[in-house]
């Protein structure tokens, strides 16, 4: 491969670049793309109401 | 022939012709009646060409290819013999380099010089590689040449006549081989643009013939060869490998909570709340396995991991069954006593997990098991498949080019008969 090549193949291996570095990000934080699991965010109740019903096992 | 050794006297009209080429030119044509001669006796036998046509790039018209300054001596159409289509040669010169060619067909362009060694030891009949290039065998064909003007360094009509022409191409370049009883001569060119032309004689491109299709050399794209792009692609998917290797291999999969909950337990509250358990090392995936011993019976249940510090809550659910009986001299089963789910981006903190199950008929009984920083072959794949979207296109492309370019050759690979 020369540096023409190479040179050619700018927009793809940056293109490259781009993609692999958000698959590493995505993997370091942990960040499923294809999820099946539905998962929905919410600010949730306070700490004391989930303690009032803790079980312990 | 009369007159001084650069200059020609027409024994047709008595135009006295400068000869440009001085010594080196064997063949020309009247600048005015255009009639065709040898130097040193005239052609007897040929009148004047009956075909008319008019070069695009005027003769002596100088231009620069590769920093070399050639000019255009001469002008001829050949026409081929089997099929009669026709295309134009122009004869360039250069002192020091000598002489090369510009060919053009339907506005599409080569240039074209002759080299001391052939690629090949006489005519490959198909194929050959040199120079990392793979050469097929485009055309075979006999030509006339129906037009000339200007001088040339050769008889050109009675070369032509005589020769056998063999083009081996491996766009943008292409090996032609001239062969008659005396002689082998080889050329090598390359495919150049209407612009590049027009650009190196300095000329409005639009006084060039229009461009029609795609030239038999022209390359399919510019600016890197099929080769370097299958290997930047298996050295990006080598990486790829690679860097999925690390994080198989760096995943911590800590199991941070284990546990089983009971039906009986539950008592009359509605669910059930895990003990609390860390979840370190920064933003990162968490995995939660349910198994439940389920036989002909289905579990659900709905999961909250809260934050206990900031109260954040991540809800989702799982629904397993299972299955299984014994029908016409057969066992079979369908479903899982297990599931899991993932959730994605779960910062670090101090989590709990509530539970809202619903058991089904027998089952009284479920264990989780929740797994932080779990590693993900989805991301791989989705990965590498875009990354192949363009080298896929590509390759698709260019078949679909190729198959197209080769339609014209009685060479076609494409061919299947």
């Amino acid at each position: 491969m020369s540096w023409d090549d190479l040179k050619g193949l700018k927009y793809y291996l940056g293109f490259a670049v781009v993609v692999i570095s958000f698959y590493i990000y995505s993997n370091l934080v942990g960040w499923r793309w294809l999820n099946t699991t539905k998962t929905t965010h919410e600010q949730g109740a306070s700490r004391s109401h989930s303690r009032g019903y803790f079980y312990h096992k | 022939m009369s007159g001084s050794n650069y200059t020609i006297a027409c024994l047709n009209c008595g135009t006295v012709n400068t000869v440009r080429g001085k010594a080196m030119t064997l063949a020309m044509t009247c600048a005015s009646c255009k009639y065709y001669l040898r130097l040193g006796k005239w052609n007897t036998d040929r009148s004047i060409f009956s075909f008319k046509a008019e070069p695009a790039i005027p003769l002596g018209k100088k231009g620069k290819f590769d920093g070399v300054v050639y000019e255009v001596m001469g002008f001829v159409v050949k026409q081929e013999t089997k099929y009669h289509y026709k295309w134009r040669e122009y004869l360039l010169f250069n002192p020091m380099q000598g002489y090369a060619f510009l060919a053009e067909y339907n506005g599409n362009w080569n240039f074209v010089w002759p080299v001391e060694h052939g690629p090949k030891e006489g005519a490959p009949e198909i194929d050959f590689y040199h120079e990392d290039n793979y050469y097929r065998l485009y055309q075979k064909y006999r030509a006339e040449v129906v037009y000339a003007r200007g001088e040339f360094f050769f008889d050109v009509v009675d070369l032509g006549e005589s020769t056998v022409n063999h083009e081996y191409i491996a766009p943008p370049y292409v090996y032609t081989l001239e062969k008659n009883q005396d002689s082998i001569l080889w050329c090598k060119g390359e495919y150049c643009s209407p612009g590049e032309i027009a650009k190196a004689f300095g000329m409005p491109v639009k006084t060039l013939p229009a461009k029609e299709g795609r030239g038999y050399t022209q390359p399919v794209i510019t600016g890197f060869r099929a080769g370097s792009l299958i290997i930047a692609s298996l050295a990006i998917l080598i990486l790829m490998i690679a860097l999925q290797f690390f994080f198989n291999g760096t995943a911590k999969e800590e199991v941070v909570f284990s546990g089983t909950f009971n039906r009986n337990e539950l008592k009359d509250q509605k669910f059930f709340v895990s003990s609390s358990f860390d979840l370190k090392g920064g933003t990162k995936s968490v995995e939660v396995d349910v198994y439940a011993p389920l036989v002909n019976d289905w579990f659900y249940a709905d999961f909250a991991l809260i934050n206990e510090t900031t109260g954040m809550e991540y809800n989702f659910s799982k629904d397993i069954e299972f299955y299984s009986g014994y029908e016409g001299g057969e066992s079979w089963s369908e479903g899982s006593t297990r599931g899991e789910a993932f959730i994605s981006q779960i910062p670090e903190g101090r989590y709990h997990v509530n539970i809202y199950p619903e058991f089904g008929t027998s089952n009284e009984s479920f264990s989780m098991r929740v797994t932080r920083d779990v590693s993900s072959l989805s991301n791989f794949f989705v990965t590498v498949l875009v990354l192949a979207i363009f080298p896929a296109v590509f390759f698709i492309h260019t078949h679909i080019v190729e198959a197209k370019r080769w339609e014209d050759s009685d060479y076609s690979p494409y061919t299947t008969e």
